[in-house]
């Protein structure tokens, strides 16, 4: 066990220093996303508590919805934990930069193992522990649960946790020997992504809104209290959902403790099991997972083909930036796994507009209808810098360690940056344009409203794109490879923040030109000379604002890594 | 073409109140092969950066083949080709897509990068991957890349900051043998590494750098004479820059 716990030292020591001595970033990542965090319980202790009141107040379906809630949680959970278990297992047994170093220590491998699952159970079990409590919380409160249901929601959740963590772990080490790691890890994490992408559509399709009408909510619990969930004494969830309810049905010292006692006991046998097979077969798997080389989608001649023909053709310096830019995107699959989670965004947003079917609302006048349209750019602006933060704003740090080459080569560092805005300027503009136009349509905006709104968005998309390159070069970070991690780094924060900024400021400024030729349009009154004025003064300050956006950020970027000594 | 093809002048380069490098005179001729040695921390990489364009002195000038660097910097950049220590390159493209890359940066032709990028893939023994990604590469074979994209365009000059490390016997047989025949071509390579059995095989001359100041500069033969005609390169090597004196490591044996 000594062994054990000095190998898990070294994460627990890192983990103390981040907390001890951060530095500025961390301290500033640590603030924004504890606060998020703690509104986000807060919201979710609150809205659970209404929807617990709202299912206590069915009678005679109120006792048995909860309890049918309560065991489709927990097999929620259990499929959840398995399935993150496997994504992070594989990665810290087997791809994890320090393992050669244990792998060759004369520690055995079962200990290694134990090290590890302790690993990916903190990481993997406490979001399921974390954002359980508020759910349970709330519950308690509602149905007047005894005081100790709340620290009893804790162990439970705890226990719980265990054995599909042990399970994960355990699939993961008999999963390796038939495929590659690397490979493996891929297709987990794009199946992972696809599943969110279902689930939330699911969930629209559900359309949870409609729950607040008294007469569908009450045939929602009618069908639900019929929905079987599969309950099977042999299934830790069942043990999870009894265990958990047990001080509210009285039964705590009969059945409560009897399944919390084991789901302990299963975990540990599990993991035991883990620890056995480590020992004899550990190394077996890990060297299995050194072999396999990366997926690649992009050789193809198709593909090839396809490159070159976007490629810009004259000048060879761009032809051949963009061509390592395309390649290098599409063969890394933590690229286009987000990119496929962004495209559902997209997707669902448009979505969202085409089920707002404005006309069931009475009162909706041709104005709102299209000063809605004209707000949407600030909407459609916000998911595009959403979207540019994750794939624009690192593409200067994703050069890396690689960044030598761009030094040393010929070719000044503006066309360099250039060169990147030029390649991120097509997609970020094409899908600006879709947002902004497709949203139009569904609202039932008219024609002026749809040039108008898109021509501010065309604007915008060029000025967010080169903020995005800007800051990206401005606060480089050539140490990180990961692109989701510099997405949530200092410089995000700081793009995002001016991104909201420039666009609220060109939407609110052409706002009053856009009322004043909308109301012309439809004939209020005629346009005076005061009125052109405004007009113009408006369309010269966006103007102005644009071209401050795109060069200002860019020259920047330029001469602070001109400056740059590493 | 010059006579010289590095030429620094009062060359220094400071970190805060830290010089690394102080008042470097150093001439290469075309040609030449210069070997740049020196302890750990004496200055060496610094130098190198600065020379390769990407770091900036803090006083003096660098020019390369007659062009100052502080003036028209790709024109200086586009005669170089550099080796680093550490073998950076992009993990998602393949080893020919890779020399087309740096082929692009110089400006040459899309055909001649082919056929000439094949031929160095060749003679460094890596065509049979170059159509595989670089992630799949071992740590030699990307050292072997990077040589192979780094004379690519037909530099005239080449840096190389320890060429050696990472490669295997064979490897290292054919570096030497290629540095050689490429300044026999006229190529200059100045090199900087910490293996003097290298230096001594294949270098015309050696500049011996420490705290960032030339201690002594010519030929091996010249600089084994001054310190005392001793037998062993490694010898005088450590004579010049004082760190001859056994350290005592018995303690540390014993322990």
């Amino acid at each position: 066990m000594k062994d054990t716990v000095h190998l898990i030292r070294g994460k627990v020591w890192a983990a103390r220093n981040s907390i001890t001595r951060p530095s500025r970033a961390d301290r500033f990542k640590t603030m924004f996303f504890g606060t998020l965090t703690v509104v986000f319980l807060i919201a979710l202790l609150y809205g659970s508590t209404a929807f617990f009141q709202k299912l206590a107040a069915e009678e005679p379906f109120g006792s048995l919805l909860v309890h049918k809630l309560v065991e489709f949680l927990f097999l929620t959970f259990f499929a959840v934990m398995v399935f993150s278990s496997v994504v992070t297992s594989l990665n810290n047994f087997f791809l994890d930069g320090d393992l050669p170093m244990l792998v060759t220590a004369p520690i055995t491998h079962g200990r290694v193992y134990l090290a590890r699952f302790l690993q990916t159970a903190v990481s993997t079990g406490w979001m399921v522990v974390m954002f359980g409590m508020p759910v349970f919380i709330a519950c308690g409160y509602v149905f007047q649960a005894p005081w100790f249901f709340y620290p009893w929601i804790f162990l439970v959740l705890v226990a719980f946790v265990i054995t599909p963590i042990a399970l994960g772990s355990l699939l993961t080490m008999f999963l390796v020997r038939a495929f590659p790691a690397r490979k493996m890890q891929d297709i987990l994490v794009i199946l992972a992504v696809v599943l969110v992408v279902v689930l939330y559509f699911v969930f629209r399709f559900i359309r949870p809104e409609q729950l607040f009408n008294p007469d569908l909510f009450y045939g929602f619990a009618e069908y639900f209290a019929t929905l079987r969930t599969p309950k099977s004494p042999l299934l830790p969830s069942t043990w999870g959902s009894i265990a958990m309810l047990s001080p509210l049905d009285g039964t705590l010292k009969t059945d409560g403790f009897f399944y919390l006692l084991q789901m302990l006991a299963w975990g540990m046998v599990i993991v035991l099991i883990g620890t056995v097979i480590a020992n004899r077969s550990y190394l077996d798997a890990y060297t299995k997972s050194q072999e396999g080389r990366l997926l690649r989608l992009t050789g193809s001649n198709m593909a090839q083909a396809l490159f070159n023909a976007l490629a810009p053709k004259r000048d060879e310096i761009r032809r051949q930036f963009f061509l390592k830019e395309i390649r290098t995107f599409f063969r890394d699959t933590s690229q286009w796994t987000q990119l496929l989670l962004l495209m559902g965004l997209v997707v669902v947003y448009l979505f969202n507009f085409k089920a707002l079917d404005l006309d069931r609302f009475a009162g909706i006048t041709y104005n709102l209808r299209n000063t809605i349209g004209y707000i949407n750019v600030v909407m459609a602006g916000f998911v595009m810098s959403a979207i540019c933060v994750r794939f624009v704003l690192p593409s200067i740090s994703l050069e890396g360690k690689a960044f030598w080459i761009i030094r040393t080569a010929p070719v000044s560092l503006r066309s360099f940056v250039w060169g990147k805005f030029f390649f991120y300027i097509a997609p970020v503009f094409i899908v600006s344009e879709m947002l902004v136009i497709a949203s139009n349509i569904y609202l039932g905006a008219d024609m002026y409203m749809i040039v108008f709104s898109s021509t501010i968005m065309a604007f915008l998309s060029v000025a967010i794109t080169s903020l995005a390159i800007g800051i990206g070069a401005m606060y480089p970070n050539f140490e990180e490879k990961n692109a989701a991690r510099m997405a949530t780094g200092i410089s995000s924060i700081i793009y995002m923040s001016a991104s909201f900024l420039l666009i609220c400021t060109v939407v609110g400024t052409m706002a009053q030109p856009m009322r004043l030729l909308m109301w012309h349009r439809l004939g209020h009154f005629n346009l005076t000379g005061v009125h052109y004025a405004i007009i113009a003064l408006s369309v010269a300050i966006v103007l102005a604002i644009i071209a401050a956006a795109i060069f200002v950020p860019i020259n920047r970027g330029i001469e602070s890594l001109n400056l740059r000594e590493d | 073409m010059t006579a010289s093809m590095i030429k620094l002048t009062d060359l220094r380069k400071e970190y805060g109140q830290f010089a690394a490098v102080k008042q470097l005179n150093l001439e290469v001729k075309s040609g030449e092969v210069f070997g740049f040695l020196g302890p750990n921390g004496a200055g060496k990489t610094t130098t190198i950066k600065m020379i390769v364009g990407m770091m900036q002195p803090t006083a003096g000038s660098i020019e390369i083949d007659g062009i100052d660097i502080s003036k028209d910097r790709d024109a200086a950049k586009s005669r170089i080709g550099f080796i680093p220590d550490r073998p950076y390159i992009y993990e998602k493209v393949t080893g020919m897509e890779f020399m087309h890359f740096i082929g692009g940066l110089f400006r040459m032709d899309p055909d001649d990068i082919e056929k000439r990028g094949m031929e160095l893939l060749r003679l460094f023994e890596i065509d049979h991957v170059s159509n595989e990604l670089v992630s799949g590469y071992s740590h030699g074979m990307r050292q072997r890349l990077i040589m192979a994209s780094a004379i690519l365009h037909r530099p005239r000059l080449l840096v190389v900051d320890e060429p050696m490390v990472g490669l295997d016997p064979r490897g290292a047989k054919l570096v030497k043998k290629l540095f050689r025949q490429q300044a026999d071509h006229g190529t200059t390579i100045f090199m900087s590494t910490h293996t003097l059995e290298v230096a001594e095989q294949v270098c015309d001359r050696v500049g011996i750098i420490q705290h960032g100041e030339i201690v002594a500069m010519g030929s091996i033969a010249d600089l084994k004479r001054s310190a005392g005609a001793l037998e062993k390169f490694e010898e005088t090597f450590l004579q010049l820059t004082g760190l001859s004196d056994e350290q005592d490591v018995t303690g540390v044996v014993e322990g």
